[in-house]
């Protein structure tokens, strides 16, 4: 892909790119990092694009791939950092560990905090669905599996939402709504 | 334990006729406030307008490239030095076995240990065996450890006649 075809790409497509990675990740910075990877993957594998989808699916298809990279990592170094913590005294373990992820205070109260909770499958169907205002089809375009199932992990990814909050002892009704957005393409 | 058939999700989610899905009313809130959080943080934490993706995939190209460069001199430098070593560890050990006359003796012909000798004429061989020829070792050759190993023999043989030159 060209030096001009990547930057008009950019320019279309980046800022739905970089919401569903801050909506993913939790911060901005993290989700800058995210979004340029995924146009980075772009640069070096844009002549395997065979236009068969449209371009903003497939880009979505290399996000949600780093997303999922990157978790493996975090949840790998957490596992190993918990290791060495759990070695420690007790009294020394007053500061949060490196491990502690770097999350901005509107994504921990919004639901997409809870909605990090659950199955990779769940989670990425509903971010493409509710962050991103993706059809079925695109969706199972995206997640390469059948209308179907992207249907079941949508209403199955909203259950468990749901019972996440009731363990948490909140109602959905209670959370703050920010009106005054068009979200109509969303429900 | 008794079969909770409450454990196992159903696949199918309930549809409408038009093939939508058929939400309750709770998980459609829950749906709705999922997009809402989703704008909010996007209004929040807007994208760069002018992000410079273009320059920043030349800069990852070419700092690949130049990690590329920097790999191929150190990789020669490994490659000379094994292949120095190798051939140290070879002349070494073909340095001990010419220095060794009873490693020579043994290794003799097949045909040498076939031949037949007469009793008297072993008898002669016998007590002239013990007078070996002289040889002659380079001590640049030898490692440390070698070097030590050839003063213990010659500590525990006083009687062979060695001399040191420089």
């Amino acid at each position: 892909m060209g030096l001009l075809d990547l930057d008009e790409t950019a320019r279309q497509h980046f800022a739905r790119i970089h919401r569903a990675a801050l909506v993913l990740c939790g911060n901005p910075w993290d989700a800058d990092d995210l979004a340029q990877e995924t146009f980075l993957v772009l640069s070096r594998q844009g002549s395997s694009f065979q236009g068969r989808s449209s371009l903003y699916t497939w880009l979505y298809g290399i996000l949600l791939n780093l997303d999922r990279r990157q978790r493996r990592r975090f949840g790998m170094r957490r596992r190993k950092l918990r290791v060495l913590w759990d070695n420690q005294p007790a009294d020394v373990g007053t500061t949060p560990g490196a491990d502690a992820a770097a999350e901005v205070s509107e994504w921990k109260k919004s639901l997409w905090a809870r909605v990090a909770k659950l199955p990779d499958g769940q989670r990425q169907a509903l971010v493409l669905r509710f962050s991103e205002g993706l059809r079925y089809e695109e969706i199972a375009e995206v997640l390469e599996c059948p209308l179907g199932t992207v249907k079941s992990r949508i209403f199955h990814g909203l259950a468990g939402l749901r019972r996440i909050l009731e363990e948490e002892g909140e109602d959905a009704r209670q959370l703050p709504a920010y009106p005054g957005e068009d979200l109509s393409h969303a429900v | 334990m008794r079969f909770d058939p409450r454990l196992i999700q159903p696949d199918d989610a309930p549809l409408r006729n038009d093939g939508e899905l058929d939400l309750p009313d709770d998980l459609a809130a829950l749906a709705g406030q999922l997009a809402d959080d989703a704008a909010h943080l996007s209004a929040c934490y807007p994208a760069d307008r002018n992000p410079q993706v273009a320059l920043a995939a030349e800069l990852a190209d070419s700092a690949e490239r130049l990690k590329r460069r920097a790999w191929r001199p150190s990789a020669l430098a490994v490659g000379a030095g094994l292949a120095s070593l190798a051939a140290l560890v070879l002349t070494v050990s073909l340095s001990l076995r010419d220095s060794d006359p009873v490693d020579a003796q043994s290794v003799a012909s097949p045909d040498s240990l076939a031949t037949t000798v007469s009793p008297v004429a072993a008898e002669t061989m016998s007590t002239s065996l013990p007078a070996l020829a002289p040889t002659t070792l380079s001590l640049g050759e030898l490692s440390g450890p070698e070097m030590e190993a050839l003063f213990d023999l010659l500590q525990r043989d006083p009687q062979r006649t060695s001399s040191i030159a420089f």
